[in-house]
């Protein structure tokens, strides 16, 4: 009876986790629907604080698919998309500029982005979110 | 005899033939509720295969889905939509689904899905075209990141995939519209990233060039030697910009030095500076520069004292250069070139450049 309930305890504990990890993958557009705040750069292991100019940055993806944004102290507005099997978000600015962010981690609170061009290929760029 | 002639031919085929299979995950995308289903996908390729793309082992290998491709995207866009009863049947025709994969920088390599699908709607047993798409889904890795190259493959189709679907959707939205509301409205939001602008880009990815050349160069006063790298990516329309090492060495003809106060003149120099090819028909490319050469300038006197002179300048080349096979192969070149030094003899050069060297 013992071996039994602790098949179904391990069985439902790796269900559960299971489901957390595929859930995981899979990107839900609603989730980015909020200011992103620039909270910090990393590359490798090491993180750099924004710059004077780029403390108050951020990202606000908004329903009907415009955005706002605030780079370096300079507003912005476009249109964004969401590709979720390619995991990354198309920005178009009104200037019809292009920029392809690949997203590492979205949960409610952390956003983490890659962004598609040469010279910061590799810098991890983290955005907070307290709503 | 016969078994080893089997056998040869089974491990022939094998290092031709080579296919590796890619199962599509089914990650759902947003549809925005749109009310249609995909009732069946059609592979009007000549070729059924993804092309050739390396492995996790390095290997050259035919890529395919698995099990075939209307399997496979069937499988992957019936996650997405709900398929409810009511929904409107689409027949997707595969045109082009193909990987590509090519260095394009001295450090990056560009991947690519080109996808090429064709929207239908089904009624009553025929097929009524609704919206075409063509899409490039463009990934760029470090070169030493190949393995991660292998990896992405699948979902880079999946991207191209969802991407062409989304297009659909979006155009499929603005059709259907009710006549209140679409009046006055012709364009989304969304529109900008589903133009077709993008078709400007060529469907085959540039091939990198590896080379390694020597120049003869040719003056009134001067004559020397070249030995430079160059790299770059093939491009039919772009202007090319090779990422080139050189160095160079001459020295001053004694012919030239009669009516100076010298007996020897040699020197060495680093070039920096731009390069750009044109590319006027394939293997023929037009090239012009501007580099700003850096060295030494060694002058001995006719006394036998030795000196050294630091050397700055500018040049201009403009010449053509003939790289008859792509693959592997020899390069030819020619040009003219004008140039001005803080040499303590001759600060004016002009002349002519003989270039032989090898692509790789």
């Amino acid at each position: 009876m013992n071996n039994k309930v602790s098949i179904t305890i391990l069985t439902t504990i790796l269900f559960t986790f299971s489901f957390y990890n595929m859930s995981a993958q899979i990107l839900d557009k609603n989730v980015l629907l909020k200011k992103w705040d620039l909270d910090t750069y990393k590359i490798g292991a090491k993180k750099y604080p924004p710059s004077k100019k780029e403390k108050n940055d951020y990202i606000f993806f908004k329903k009907d698919m415009t955005f706002i944004s605030m780079s370096e102290g300079k507003k912005e507005s476009g249109v964004w998309m969401l590709n979720t099997n390619g995991a990354y978000i198309m920005m178009t600015n009104d200037k019809r500029e292009t920029v392809k962010a690949h997203i590492a981690t979205l949960t409610p609170k952390d956003l983490v982005l890659y962004f598609d061009i040469d010279e910061i290929r590799e810098v991890e760029v983290h955005y907070s979110s307290n709503l | 005899m016969k078994y080893l002639w089997h056998i040869s031919i089974f491990f022939l085929s094998s290092v031709v033939l080579s296919q590796e299979n890619i199962a599509l995950k089914t990650i759902p995308f947003h549809t925005d509720n749109v009310s249609i289903s995909i009732a069946q996908v059609i592979d009007i390729r000549k070729e059924k295969n993804l092309g050739l793309g390396t492995n996790r082992d390095g290997e050259k290998v035919i890529f395919k889905l698995h099990p075939d491709a209307p399997t496979a995207i069937l499988n992957f866009m019936k996650t997405s939509f709900l398929q409810p009863k009511e929904a409107k049947p689409i027949v997707i025709k595969i045109k082009d689904l193909e990987i590509q994969q090519s260095q394009s920088s001295i450090s990056y390599i560009t991947t690519r899905v080109h996808a090429n699908l064709t929207f239908y709607e089904k009624e009553n047993d025929t097929l009524q075209k609704l919206f075409d798409v063509e899409h490039y889904e463009d990934a760029t890795f470090y070169i030493s990141d190949k393995s991660k190259i292998f990896d992405t493959y699948e979902q880079r189709i999946r991207a191209a995939l969802e991407y062409c679907t989304l297009s659909f959707i979006n155009n499929y939205k603005k059709q259907n519209k009710p006549k209140s509301i679409s009046e006055g409205i012709e364009t989304n939001v969304e529109d900008g990233f589903y133009e077709k602008s993008e078709i400007k880009y060529k469907k085959k990815l540039g091939e990198w060039f590896n080379m390694l050349t020597y120049k003869k160069v040719y003056s009134k006063h001067k004559e020397g030697w070249k030995i430079s790298y160059i790299g770059f990516a093939d491009s039919d329309k772009d202007f090319i910009m090779p990422f080139v090492i050189s160095y160079d060495r001459y020295s001053i003809k004694r012919s030239s030095l009669l009516n100076k106060k010298y007996t020897s003149v040699d020197a060495f120099s680093i070039g920096g500076g731009f390069d750009g090819y044109l590319k006027i028909i394939p293997g023929i490319y037009a090239n012009i520069s501007l580099e700003v050469p850096l060295g030494i300038e060694i002058t001995k006197k006719t006394k036998g004292s030795k000196q050294h002179n630091f050397l700055i300048g500018i040049g201009a080349r403009q010449g053509i250069k003939i790289i008859p096979w792509k693959e592997y192969g020899i390069v030819i070149g020619a040009g003219v070139f004008q140039q001005i030094q803080t040499s303590r003899v001759y600060t004016k050069n002009f002349g002519i450049e003989l270039e032989l060297g090898i692509n790789f």
